[in-house]
């Protein structure tokens, strides 16, 4: 066999995996994606939206650790039980917000394969505005569990903004 | 023949001489032994003993290098002092290099101070960041006290760092100490009032002199007789009344020339013969520091000088009105600990829509906080939050400290905030509760709120509401309301409505938080923090710490945590009014704002007077108590701020108990917790006890050590005062520096023989030649200063077998191993003198004869 003919043979193999995620949210067989916890005092690495890819349980305890960051002598966080081998983690912290009354959930659907890009689709809620809210500072995030494999690029939206991350 | 040899005859003679002079005399001997220097000690490398090596450490490119911890014993001298190393010209600065840890305490003894004239010696204590500095960088802390007798600072983050010490003033020994992690609070310039000076006349027989009658004093000395009369203080002015005037309208130089003309106007009343005593009119600043737990990290509580307000409000005696502050907010965690006994049962809940609510409910009489968000961990339980801001239970040995300690006050928590936040309408109602009008409960407290904090906006402005709020104001309720966090000078309401005191926040470091609003309508600055900065190096967010719910789990917990916003700098302002209130019960809000508005409640913050950033400035409690027109019951304070620290080194402190309230107390006991700690009975002074603290290290090992010493009097409040120690583990060895040996004779004590010394890896080997047989003291010490004396005040100073207990030898032959150790030993000996008159200053090191 040919050097040309094994790439397309790889070449197919790839498309026929991917096929089904690019027709539909992900699932069926693949691992699914949750929403693993989530806080609103956040301790903050900056100001801005930020998303963190996890693929090993020492960053992933780490992340944990942020969404109690603020508070002293925390628990240990309780660690879901993570396949690092086909699942990934995502930390996604909607930076900083003036009032109470923001937080962030999974959109339906909340994952979609556009070619070879996964897109998380996140809502950022916020105080509807006739509302009076708690004047302090919040930094709303989550923990979101994602397939390992399937896509090259990573697109966060419902932020305000796109957060872009490679797969690895 | 050369030269040499026809010397030889005449030598000859001379050694004969000699022997034959000697053998007509008595016998001489030698005494020799080792001196051992103490590990970690070091010394100024360029001091003013001209016997002594020099290396230059005027500047950071030559910087002395320092273990950590140390000790180092120094000089420097603002100007030429005529005699030393530096007879022509003076050694203004000490450069020092170390690596410091976060919290670790720099503290700096100025051992010529002298507290009867303490503007005689000034040194400065400043460190900076051996990565930035050049000649614009500012120090990253530094204590510049004028008067005080120690300097001190705290590292904010571990790193090397430059440690200078400066003259600013005067000639003087130092020492400085370097590795104490314990929280010290900075010390800061005594204040006194410009102008005015306390004076006790001599007992005397002749009752028309001056001591019966002041106004003659004053008269012949150009002073102003203000109160007080002959056998009490006596209160003068400088009759300079026109800079009186411009002193009290904040002109700074004014009050600068004033204060000087005051201390010249003191040194010299302190030389008139009927003068017993004449002092500054010091401004005491006393303070009560909660045993709370998690308190060293509230910085926020002495940001605004809560300490020194509590020695009041915690006061016996005090007056046990009820003050009832109003958190009108998410409701509260009732079940938190640390909050319990301080909630009023006579909350409500009037969050009039179920999905808002949470609970499942509208309107109803239960105000707990069911979290504000269907997710859990997702709640704010902001409520609970402010609400220990303004009345955690405190010094109950656990959790943090509320601002309203010791007054009684209360929180009425009232739930007007849920999912997704609160209505106009719905807190109009809890207002009205809380002021005890009418609303949709169709009940009333049976007691009204004084205060209602609100630390909550929106952008909308309604007549409506604010009638509501004229209509709380005029039922006489204080009503405080946070500006809001959009670093934005548009309005937020309530806060921005008339009549309600709108609160910016700062940062610990007095400046704006970056969220913070600002603009026309803010009134007042508090601490709000900054939780993505850690500038005191405490390893925590400088956000406000306070009590707080975690939902996380199936059940809420009760927790700490740090937050940030004007929603925590409200509670601050509403807490300061709480305890105006509980020491007034007529305080009103039209007082309340006429106090603020005329600076009575602030320290001034930004542009002089109001501006948009902080309002009229940083809300002040202990300016707010002052302000309050009360009559004080006695009050137990001590002057030291912060712990009595021992470090690595001090053995022995003393510290000053007074009364700095009214009336009258006896101090009858002190007692502590701790086996290596002895506190001894007070000396007594009128309303004033002096108590020297000892500590053992012997049965210790390495480590910190904390401890606390109680007073307690039979009409003021007992007072604690918390104690650090450190056993330390150090691996340098020690140098004391350059050493004069001596022998002195017991009898008179006079200096009959010297020789000198260098270290040699931490210890001196010495010898005496020549010396007669009979009985001597050695002593060994450094004489820094160059004043003929050695251990003086920031010297070394060591003796056989050791310097507190020396005892004579007695020379019969050769004698050796008479070893001991030298080391730079810390009482406050200025403090010391002042207080006792029994301080010794030093050994000559120059021999009579």
């Amino acid at each position: 066999m040919t050097d040309k003919r094994l790439t397309v043979l790889l070449l197919l193999t790839l498309l026929a995996a991917l096929a089904p995620l690019s027709a539909a949210p992900a699932g069926g067989g693949m691992p699914a994606v949750e929403l693993l916890d989530s806080g609103v005092q956040c301790t903050p690495a900056n100001d801005q939206p930020e998303a963190v890819l996890i693929d090993d349980r020492q960053r992933l305890q780490r992340f944990a650790s942020r969404l109690r960051g603020t508070i002293l002598s925390p628990s240990s966080p309780r660690l879901p039980a993570i396949d690092f081998e086909r699942q990934r983690v995502l930390y996604i912290s909607a930076g900083k917000r003036p009032t109470a009354g923001y937080s962030l959930t999974l959109d339906e659907p909340p994952f979609t394969l556009d070619r070879e890009t996964a897109v998380l689709h996140l809502r950022l809620n916020t105080p509807p505005p006739e509302r009076m809210v708690a004047a302090v500072v919040t930094h709303p995030c989550i923990l979101v569990q994602i397939p390992a494999q399937g896509y090259s690029a990573i697109e966060i939206r419902g932020l305000g903004q796109v957060l872009e991350l490679p797969s690895r | 023949m050369n030269g040499r040899l026809l010397l030889l005859p005449f030598l000859a003679l001379l050694l004969v001489a000699c022997d034959q002079r000697s053998s007509n005399d008595p016998p001489t001997y030698g005494v020799a032994g080792t001196v051992t220097s103490a590990i970690g000690v070091a010394v100024d490398s360029d001091a003013n003993d001209p016997g002594a090596p020099l290396e230059t450490n005027d500047i950071p490119s030559v910087a002395q290098q320092l273990p950590n911890p140390a000790l180092v014993g120094g000089f420097v001298s603002r100007s030429a002092i005529g005699h030393g190393r530096f007879a022509d010209q003076g050694d203004r600065t000490d450069v020092y290099q170390a690596t410091l840890a976060s919290g670790q305490a720099i503290t700096l003894f100025i051992s010529d101070h002298d507290p009867a004239d303490p503007y005689a010696v000034d040194l400065d204590l400043e460190i900076y960041d051996t990565a930035d500095i050049n000649i614009d960088t500012r120090p990253v802390a530094y204590s510049i006290s004028a008067t005080s007798g120690t300097e001190r600072v705290r590292v904010p983050k571990s790193g090397n760092y430059y440690i200078f010490v400066r003259s600013i003033r005067g000639a003087s020994n130092y020492l400085l100490s370097i590795g104490q992690p314990a929280t010290m609070t900075a010390k800061e310039e005594p204040p006194f009032v410009p102008g005015e000076i306390v004076v006790r006349f001599r007992e005397t027989n002749a009752p028309m002199r001056a001591a019966a009658a002041p106004e003659l004093f004053a008269a012949s000395t150009g002073l102003v007789h203000e109160r007080g009369a002959p056998g009490q203080p006596i209160l003068f002015t400088l009759g300079n009344a026109a800079q009186l005037r411009a002193a009290s309208a904040n002109d700074e130089s004014a009050t600068e020339r004033l204060k000087q003309e005051t201390i010249e106007m003191v040194r010299a009343l302190r030389k008139h013969p009927d003068v017993e005593t004449a002092d500054l009119n010091y401004i005491r600043r006393p303070t009560a520091i909660p045993d709370d737990e998690h308190y060293p990290l509230q910085w926020n509580l002495p940001l605004i000088n809560l300490p020194q307000a509590w020695e009041v409000t915690t006061m016996p005696n005090g007056d046990a009105r009820q003050v009832i502050v109003a958190v009108v907010d998410t409701g509260v965690f009732l079940a938190h600990p640390d909050l319990g006994p301080n909630l009023l049962d006579t909350g409500y809940d009037f969050i009039s829509n179920p999905s808002i609510a949470g609970d499942g409910d509208g309107i109803d009489s239960n105000p707990d906080d069911p979290g504000d968000s269907a997710t859990p961990g997702g709640s704010s339980f902001h409520g609970t939050h402010v609400a220990g801001i303004i009345g955690a239970l405190t010094n109950n040995g656990t959790g943090v400290s509320g601002t309203t300690w010791g007054t009684g006050t209360r929180i009425m928590p009232v739930r007007v905030l849920g999912r997704g936040g609160g209505t106009t309408y719905d807190i109009i109602q809890g207002i009205r509760y809380a002021a005890g009008l009418s609303n949709d409960s169709g009940t009333v407290p049976p007691q009204r709120a004084d205060i209602i904090n609100l630390s909550l906006g929106g952008p909308g402005f309604s007549m409506t509401e604010q009638a509501e709020y004229n209509a709380v104001r005029e039922a006489g309720v204080i009503v405080v309301a946070a500006a809001g966090n959009e670093n934005s000078n548009l309005p937020s309401y309530p806060a921005a409505y008339d009549g309600v005191i709108s609160v910016s926040a700062v940062t610990p470091n007095r400046q704006r938080a970056p969220y913070s609003n600002f603009g026309p309508t803010v009134d007042v600055a508090a601490p709000g923090g900054n939780t993505a900065a850690d500038g005191d190096g405490d390893g925590y967010p400088d956000g406000v710490l306070s009590t707080l719910a975690d939902d996380t789990s199936a059940t809420r917990k009760p927790v700490y945590s740090f937050a940030q916003g004007t929603s925590m700098a409200t509670p601050h302002v509403a807490g300061v009014a709480a305890i105006m209130k509980a020491l007034d019960p007529t305080l009103d809000p039209d007082r309340f704002t006429t106090l603020l508005e005329t600076g009575k409640l602030t320290v001034d913050l930004g542009a002089p007077g109001k501006d948009e950033l902080f309002g009229y400035g940083l809300i002040d409690a202990l300016k707010a108590v002052e302000n309050i027109d009360i009559s004080l019951p006695p009050v137990l304070a001590i002057d030291q701020a912060g712990p009595l620290d021992f470090g690595p080194f001090i053995e022995q402190l003393i510290f000053t108990a007074r009364n700095a309230g009214g009336g009258e107390f006896t101090l009858i006991e002190a007692s502590d917790d701790a086996d290596w700690l002895q506190v001894d009975p007070p000396s007594i002074a009128g309303n004033t006890g002096t108590f020297t603290a000892t500590v053992d290290r012997s049965r210790l090992v390495d480590g910190l050590y904390r401890a606390t010493i109680s007073l307690s009097t039979d009409t003021a409040a007992s007072l604690s005062i918390p104690v650090t120690l450190q056993v330390g583990q150090i691996h340098e060895k020690g140098n004391t520096g350059h050493l004069y040996l001596i022998l002195v004779e017991p009898a008179t004590m006079k200096t009959v023989r010297t020789t000198q010394a260098e270290n040699v890896n931490g210890s001196y080997r010495y010898r005496f030649d020549g010396v007669p047989s009979g009985h001597y003291y050695v002593v060994a010490g450094s004489d820094l200063d160059d004043d003929g004396e050695i251990c003086d005040p920031g010297e070394a100073c060591g003796g056989y077998p050791t310097i507190e207990r020396l005892q004579a030898i007695d020379v019969q032959g050769e004698t050796a191993g008479i070893d001991f150790g030298t080391n730079f030993n810390i009482v406050l000996q200025a403090l010391n003198e002042a207080e006792t008159g029994t301080a010794r200053r030093g050994f000559s090191r120059i021999t009579d004869d």
